[in-house]
């Protein structure tokens, strides 16, 4: 095999991943009912390699620290909710800078995916051509603005 | 390289630029344009995408330090609370804006003498109506007659619609009694000169896909380059040039290989609005102007106005669909336009209530307010906020003031080693003044009209659409640039056409009166062809 066969698209390993897929459970978990997809069900390291290339080694160092932080000797994935948040809430002054990039791009991942826009009842397209419709609104609401009659300030008023 | 000498040279092919062009070509002269962009492609917008709300800011993004294209340059707003936004291309920043289109009221060009503050303007609005309607019909706007708060006026198209959310910010309106209006808009709603109609893409400031939106690249320029105008692109000038009688004798500029060129001309007019124009005048110096081209007043840069605005907004219930429909354009109100003695302040200012977030923005600006959480709440958070809210801004008259200015940065250039532009810029204590009583009536307007929710975001940091004044028209030439007619006091040959001869910015989009005095302007100038140099 050689080293071009092997190479890969991931920007991070499978531990990492799962590590990856306990915090973004967590930023947004599947809604009760099921309409709404996890945020692990979007394709985000996808989307990362793709759309955030710059988040990439941030994003692989975050998760590295994040792995171990705590001092326990369970990784992240493993641990019970409780502990993941008081994980959470050790490391964020070590990573503010990851955690104020990654919920922005999370959402922005989110809030384009083709499951989610469906359950939202909106459609997956580009807004162009197909375009919206937006009703002309009741002008008769205006009414008691043209009957107020001018309000524009006359040059001879001084 | 020395081209061929042409009549009138433009330089700057944005909303007045393209104005003035159209207006000339029937002189059969000789006109040329350059711009320092090059045309956008309407296929290349975000919105043709499904990932358009990411794209659109950042290749796309209204500040050109964000967006950095090869025709951007850099402008330092570091000592300035508003940052400057723009488009640099064919059609300029009307390739980007949201294309609000309120006229001026008569009384803002009489502030001194209705109110004792800044100047009067050497125009009044009666002057300048014919163009107002001329360049409403060469571009096509939008909008419902019989607005009480303007003389009469007739827009050539219907308004676009203002949905749910009109409705109710209708209603809260009038239970105040408070004037409001469906917004003037350079957005077509019907078909028109070969251009369909708005089908409400929604982002209208990151491109109209559609081609609905009047920006100036698909309105002006195709009328202006088949009646024999020569549009340049690629082309960045460095200065203007002169001889030694004080007369301008044309641009070096930079092609797009990066080339320098020199471009000769019997006339050269500037279009390239209010921080572009001085920046381009201060880059013009020379044994007869050391401070400048057109500066013996020193008000080349002074009295830069942008328009401090506030953004408010409130969640409603659900079904309002707020996020559909052109984004910057929806009612106005101008309750509060005009002087009133009983205020604090002096002059006045609009409110205008746009339209809710997309989905991505509602979650990441949710979130940022404590509102849409990570975990198990998310989902209902999201619903609740998405397509529920209704913006209200206030556009607050700025007056001008000497220390607020565009200068050279001594540091900072452009691809092209051009020196970039300098901002420094602080609010006044009129327009602080204004903005508190602008953010009670908000509330208040909201609190009316049902909000569950208000979230005040205080006074917005990416709002310098509006750039004027930097080289105001007067007549007289100790205390203005250009004379009453846009020709520059000192350079007989020279000709500013653009917002920054604004004399003061009144309380609104002021595209339409940008138009407006490029086609005042250029008529002048054929009326006056004879002796266009006495």
């Amino acid at each position: 095999m050689t080293d071009e066969m092997i190479k890969t698209d991931r920007v991070i390993t499978q531990r990492q991943t799962e590590t990856l897929n306990s915090l973004l459970v967590r930023i947004i978990p599947a809604s009760k009912d099921r309409s709404m997809p996890a945020a692990t069900d979007i394709g985000f390291e996808e989307y990362v390699v793709n759309i955030e290339p710059d988040f990439a080694a941030v994003l692989s160092r975050a998760l590295d620290y994040l792995e171990f932080v705590g001092g326990s000797d369970m990784c992240f994935a493993q641990l019970s909710d409780a502990a993941q948040q008081t994980a959470i809430d050790q490391s964020k002054q070590k990573l503010d800078q990851f955690y104020s990039a990654l919920t922005p791009i999370v959402f922005a991942c989110y809030y384009q995916n083709e499951k989610v826009l469906e359950g939202l009842g909106l459609e997956s397209r580009a807004p162009f051509p197909k375009g919206n419709e937006v009703e002309l609104g009741d002008l008769s609401l205006l009414d008691p603005v043209r009957a107020r009659g001018p309000i524009w300030r006359q040059l001879d008023e001084g | 390289m020395v081209n061929k000498t042409v009549d009138v040279l433009i330089i700057g092919a944005g909303a007045s630029g393209a104005a003035a062009a159209w207006s000339l070509a029937d002189t059969g002269m000789h006109i040329m344009c350059m711009e320092q962009g090059d045309w956008a492609k309407q296929s290349d917008y975000p919105s043709n995408t499904k990932d358009w709300e990411v794209r659109r800011n950042k290749e796309m993004s209204v500040s050109p330090n964000v967006r950095q294209m090869k025709s951007d340059y850099p402008i330092n707003d570091q000592e300035s609370p508003i940052s400057v936004v723009n488009y640099n291309g064919v059609g300029g920043s009307t390739v980007l804006y949201a294309a609000h289109f309120p006229r001026l009221h008569p009384s803002d060009f009489k502030v001194k003498s209705l109110d004792g503050v800044a100047e009067d303007w050497p125009i009044d609005y009666f002057q300048l109506e014919p163009y107002y309607q001329q360049n409403d019909k060469n571009i096509g706007v939008s909008g419902l007659d019989g607005d009480p708060a303007y003389p009469d006026k007739q827009l050539p198209l219907p308004p676009i619609p203002m949905g749910k959310m009109g409705n109710v910010i209708g209603e809260g309106f009038n239970k105040l009694g408070w004037h409001w209006w469906p917004s003037d808009a350079a957005i077509i709603s019907e078909p028109y000169e070969g251009r369909d109609r708005c089908i409400n893409l929604g982002p209208c400031i990151s491109g109209c896909s559609q081609g609905a939106k009047s920006s100036a690249d698909v309105t002006y320029w195709p009328m202006a380059i088949r009646a024999g105008v020569e549009l340049k692109t690629n082309c960045r000038v460095r200065e203007i040039t002169v001889d030694d009688k004080g007369m301008a004798t044309g641009v070096i500029y930079y092609d797009a290989q990066g080339q320098e060129q020199e471009q000769k001309a019997e006339v050269v007019i500037v279009a390239c609005n209010g921080v572009g124009t001085p920046r381009l005048l201060l880059n013009s110096k020379s044994e007869l102007f050391p401070d400048g081209l057109a500066n013996s007043s020193g008000l080349v840069g002074k009295n830069l106005m942008m328009h401090p605005w506030n953004h408010m907004e409130g969640f409603f219930e659900p079904g309002l669909a707020s996020h559909l429909g052109p984004q910057g354009s929806c009612v106005l109100s101008q309750q509060f336009y005009e002087s009133d003695a009983n205020r604090d302040f002096d002059r006045g200012y609009g409110l205008q209530v746009t339209r809710g977030s997309s989905p991505i923005a509602t979650a990441i600006n949710g979130y940022n307010r404590g509102d849409i959480p990570w975990g198990d709440g998310h989902h209902d958070a999201f619903k609740k906020y998405f397509g529920t809210n209704i913006a209200v801004g206030v556009c607050v008259e700025d007056l001008p003031e000497l220390h607020n200015c565009v200068t050279l940065d001594p540091d900072i250039t452009d691809s092209d080693g051009i020196a970039a532009p300098k901002i420094n810029y602080r609010l006044s204590e009129n327009s602080l003044k204004m903005l508190a009583h602008g953010r009670a009536r908000s509330r208040e307007l909201l609190e009316a009209a049902g909000a569950k929710q208000i979230n005040d975001y205080g006074q917005l940091r990416y709002a310098g659409w509006h750039l004027l004044g930097t080289a105001r028209m007067g007549r007289d030439p100790a205390t203005s640039v250009v004379n009453e007619w846009g020709r520059s006091h000192d350079v007989k040959n020279l000709f500013i056409v653009d917002g920054s001869i604004f004399v003061t910015s009144a309380a609104g989009n002021p595209t339409t009166t940008i138009q407006a005095l490029a086609l005042y302007i250029a008529d002048t100038m054929k009326k006056n062809l004879a002796n266009l140099f006495d």
